[in-house]
């Protein structure tokens, strides 16, 4: 949570940190090890209302802005880091891109279902020349008639068991080259989904390959502009998409030392609590001290997005350092558990495999230093 | 009246209190609305048994009518037990006496002068004294005190004719049918919580129970949210106390509210998969493991421990 | 029909820091007592359309902060009487101050307590108030519905399942298992910060707070530390464990 909430906030958080202790929790073990999509879960937070965190309220979203998004991912982080992860592209990607890009026709098509949870939404940029790599992209939208023909393969879209997907899709318009998206529905014609993919971290979130067979894309479900489509849709939700997965990832390293202080509250090794021993309290404080370091980063950062301040180099920086702490402490403290720490019936090395996954997710880390680099050095 | 009045719905209960009385050096009087009650306690009380006559046959329908006795005879204490029955006698009849209510005393010590009552508070997480200031309405569980021996003397037995409060009417009784040895004289006894995945696997609680010639009990959610076990049967700091030699706790996180109810227990075990589980720190031994596993294997080691192997 | 459902704002106990100097709860956290949350659920499970669920409450300035949570949670309005002393006040005291208040509110058809309160969980504030204000009461009810003018309750009394019924006016305290307290959606969340909050006090009531006062003197909250053994069997091989656990259990003398 940020250490500056009103009192409504405040009571949001509550509701979610309920459902991540009595709901979810329960169920995160389970998740990661059947690798079995939580569809149960994901309805439930539809039910309380998460689904409109970002979503206007002439949608039928709550309009709560991206601090309260992230306190409330935060809370389900620290149950299931998959879970949130796979809300976050639901709640603080998908629905920002559509607000951004959409037209109102499109906006109360596809956000006022979304919020109600009647759509469960997805993004899908990533081609297996790589994510950043667009030039060499394959994927095409070619015109047809008025409307659109959409052909290619997209590989490792979160959350593969969407009902609408937001597409991106290589133009050209008069010879000039540009980069469009797409809204494609379950169930078009030549719209397939491919095989879920078996992850190290993340599982249950079903990781799908999309393949587009002359999938017709009617004119209105065309997003933003042909040209310009991409770079619309993952301006702000892209930055608020990655806000979401740092507050998932910064759950997830709470989660772990919260469990993790526990175990070692009960355990005695060499005749003395675990919680005697001084390096193993080091470890301890020293993960409460980077998580901290990390929040702070966050929730300045989200504040600085709600207040206009807009400073992509801010998000790029959080997307870094605070996933890469998340990881840095889950793999510290998973030593704490020794050899119970390895074992599956655990169930709390997902932590760090989970975290392990933000380093790559909806940009590297490395992308993001290029980023930065690129802008402190022109 | 100086000494204690004690509610007695059943002899033996009546007895428990009667020890919890005389633990306090104070003379002890009782009042029943049974009248095999109420002569089976004048071998106990070394006062006065009180027998209420009137037209319910459940004591807490006669809280006005105690609440005028107790006015009347001005006891310095009242003891009842803390059962669902005893705690609303005792609170409408405090209300009726604007006096205070100390409910499920778990220690009643007196310095000669003040009775201090102990009692679990925050879930059994913490433990507070009370300072008692006059005449004070007492709920105490009797399964944690003995029976009073018989008294050298054999008290007087008055009937009082009392008017009961018959708004509530009990419409229907269902006696919920009691599987094995009962957890107040069971010397061994197996807890089962929600580590346990199948109603089905009960058999395997009720079979090392077999073997440990004990009684199978449970926490809270098995009893009132699985219906696994009837609600006597969970144990906790609103359900049984226990006092049984050794406590053996299956797949139980070990929360307070539970823990609470082993504090008389001599030896507890825990098995649990979850090495962070609260339990293992009120347990004197523990197993991490699966109790599907470690059980069976118990059963087998107790038995050949038995026949000398 | 107007339901008042009764509430306590008790200190998380996890929120309290125990220390070899003692038990801290200057920063702990307030929250709706636990079986209370049951309570709300349950009178909010028997109101129909046009029964109104009024939500009462004694306590001090932290009573005005849950009150969003409660309002968030079903009732119409929250009455809280608030005076600082409302901490140290015993089972007699408060429920003098609720049955004052439901006497002030007037026309009270039902009132719904939990079985008790997750501090001090005396049982006691449900029936007190029934015999103060002459209703009938049911304690500690599994189940509970209302028939037209008359409510029915079950409940389970030393191994026996009891099915009860009274006419209203009455008092009803439940446990948990009567009501499963959902937790609130968003939506209810942001509408409780529109619904009423109104404010009593003692003098309103024509109570004072001398006669509130305790009648016990409470001493100081002591952790409850179970001295037990904690001897874990070493992982592994569960057969050496479990004959680790049965030679103890032979020395001990607990194995026959």
């Amino acid at each position: 949570m940020s250490h500056f909430l009103s009192d409504e906030q405040v009571r949001i958080r509550d509701v979610a940190r309920e459902f991540a202790q009595v709901e979810v929790s329960p169920r995160a073990a389970e998740i990661d090890n059947k690798d079995e999509f939580p569809a149960d879960l994901v309805r439930r937070a539809a039910e309380l209302g998460l689904f409109g965190l970002m979503i206007p309220q002439e949608y039928g979203g709550l309009d709560a802005g991206i601090t309260t998004t992230c306190v409330v991912l935060e809370e389900i982080g620290k149950a299931s880091p998959s879970l949130a992860g796979m809300l976050s592209v639901q709640i603080a990607l998908c629905p920002v891109s559509m607000n951004t890009a959409g037209t109102p026709e499109q906006k109360t098509k596809y956000l006022v279902p979304s919020a109600s949870g009647e759509n469960l939404m997805a993004l899908s940029a990533t081609e297996p020349s790589g994510m950043m790599n667009t030039a060499a992209h394959q994927t095409r939208l070619t015109p047809d008639g008025e409307n659109y023909r959409l052909n290619g393969l997209k590989i490792f879209c979160t959350q593969g068991s969407a009902t609408v997907y937001i597409v991106g899709g290589r133009t050209s318009v008069d010879g000039q080259e540009g980069y469009g998206a797409a809204i494609v529905e379950k169930g078009m014609p030549g719209f397939e989904v491919g095989k879920y993919e078996n992850k190290l971290g993340w599982r249950g979130s079903n990781t799908g390959t999309l393949i587009f067979t002359d999938v017709l894309i009617p004119r209105e479900n065309i997003l933003g502009g042909i040209l310009t489509g991409l770079g619309e849709v993952s301006g702000l939700g892209g930055l608020t998409g990655n806000l979401g997965h740092c507050a998932s990832a910064l759950g997830c390293a709470e989660g772990m030392l919260a469990k993790t202080i526990e175990y070692a509250k009960g355990r005695e090794l060499y005749g003395q609590p675990m919680t005697a021993l001084q390096p193993i309290t080091y470890w301890l404080s020293e993960a409460w001290v980077k998580i901290e370091a990390a929040r702070s980063l966050l929730y300045t950062t989200t504040r600085m997005v709600e207040e206009g301040r807009i400073d992509p180099n801010m998000i790029m920086a959080c997307k870094v350092h605070v996933c890469e702490t998340a990881f840095e402490v889950c793999n510290r403290l998973l030593q704490v558990w020794g050899g119970h720490g390895m074992m599956n019936d655990t169930g709390v090395h997902r932590y760090m495999r989970d975290a392990r996954v933000d380093l790559i997710a909806e940009g590297a880390s490395e992308t993001m230093l290029s980023g930065i680099a690129q802008s402190i050095l022109a | 009246m100086t000494g204690a009045l004690v509610v007695a719905d059943t002899i033996e209960g009546g007895r428990r209190l009667i020890t919890v009385a005389a633990g306090l050096n104070l003379p002890v009087s009782a009042v029943t609305h049974d009248p095999t009650v109420a002569t089976g306690l004048t071998d106990y009380v070394s006062d006065v048994v009180y027998h209420l006559v009137g037209s319910s046959d459940r004591l807490h329908d006669y809280y006005s009518a105690f609440a005028g006795l107790v006015r009347d005879r001005q006891p310095d204490l009242v003891l009842i037990a803390d059962t669902v029955p005893g705690r609303e006698l005792a609170a409408m009849s405090a209300a009726q006496l604007d006096v205070a209510l100390v409910s499920g005393a778990t220690r009643l010590v007196t310095d000669g002068t003040r009775i201090t009552a102990t009692r679990l508070v925050y879930g059994g997480s913490f433990e507070r004294e009370e300072q008692l200031g006059g005449l004070t309405i007492v709920t105490v569980p009797t399964e944690l005190h003995h029976p009073a021996a018989a008294s050298a003397t054999t008290a007087e037995r008055v009937t009082v004719e009392a008017t009961a409060d018959q708004r509530v009417t009990v419409t229907k009784r269902a006696t919920v049918t009691r599987s094995g040895p009962d957890l107040a004289s069971a010397l061994a006894i197996v807890g089962v919580g929600l580590g346990l995945r199948h109603r089905d696997d009960l058999s395997l609680a009720d079979e090392l129970a077999g073997a440990l010639d004990g009684a199978v009990a449970c926490t809270r959610p098995v009893a009132e949210d699985r219906g696994w076990l009837p609600t006597e049967r969970y144990i906790g700091i609103s359900g049984a106390k226990i006092t049984s030699d050794l406590y053996v706790a299956l797949g139980i996180s070990g929360q307070t509210q539970h823990t609470a109810g082993l504090r008389d227990v001599k030896v507890v075990v825990a098995i649990n998969s979850d090495p962070a589980a609260p339990i293992f720190a009120a347990a004197d031994y523990g197993i991490v493991g699966d109790l599907y596993q470690i059980v069976p294997l118990l059963i087998q080691a107790i038995e050949d421990s038995r026949h000398g192997q | 029909m107007n339901i008042v459902v009764c509430y306590k704002s008790a200190l998380e106990e996890t929120s309290m820091l125990v220390s070899s100097s003692g038990v801290d709860a200057t920063r702990a956290r307030h929250k709706i007592s636990d079986y209370d949350r049951n309570a709300i659920a349950a009178g909010m499970g028997v109101a129909t359309e046009t029964d109104r669920v009024l939500a009462l409450t004694f306590g001090g300035l932290e009573a005005k902060k849950t009150a969003k949570d409660v309002l968030s949670r079903g009732p119409d309005q929250v009455y809280a009487v608030i005076a600082n002393d409302a901490a140290s006040a015993d089972g007699a005291a408060t429920a003098k101050v609720l049955a004052a208040a439901i006497r002030s509110i007037g026309d009270v058809d039902l009132v719904v307590c939990g079985e008790g309160s997750s501090d001090s969980y005396a049982h006691q504030v449900g029936p007190r108030i029934a015999a103060l204000l002459s209703m009938p009461v049911m304690s500690e009810l599994s189940e509970f519905s209302v028939e037209g003018t008359a409510i029915k309750g079950k409940r389970t009394v030393g191994g026996v399942t009891e099915f009860l019924c009274a006419d209203l006016p009455a008092v009803a305290t439940v446990l948990p298992a009567a009501a499963e307290a959902p937790i609130p959606g968003l939506k209810a969340v942001l509408a409780a910060g529109k619904k009423p909050l109104t404010e009593m006090t003692l003098a309103e009531l024509g109570l004072d707070a001398t006669s509130l006062a305790p009648k016990t003197s409470a001493g100081p909250l002591t952790a409850v530390l179970a001295s037990r053994k904690r001897i874990l069997f070493p992982d592994g091989d569960a057969s050496s464990q479990v004959a680790g656990l049965v030679g103890a259990l032979v020395k001990e003398g607990v194995l026959r």
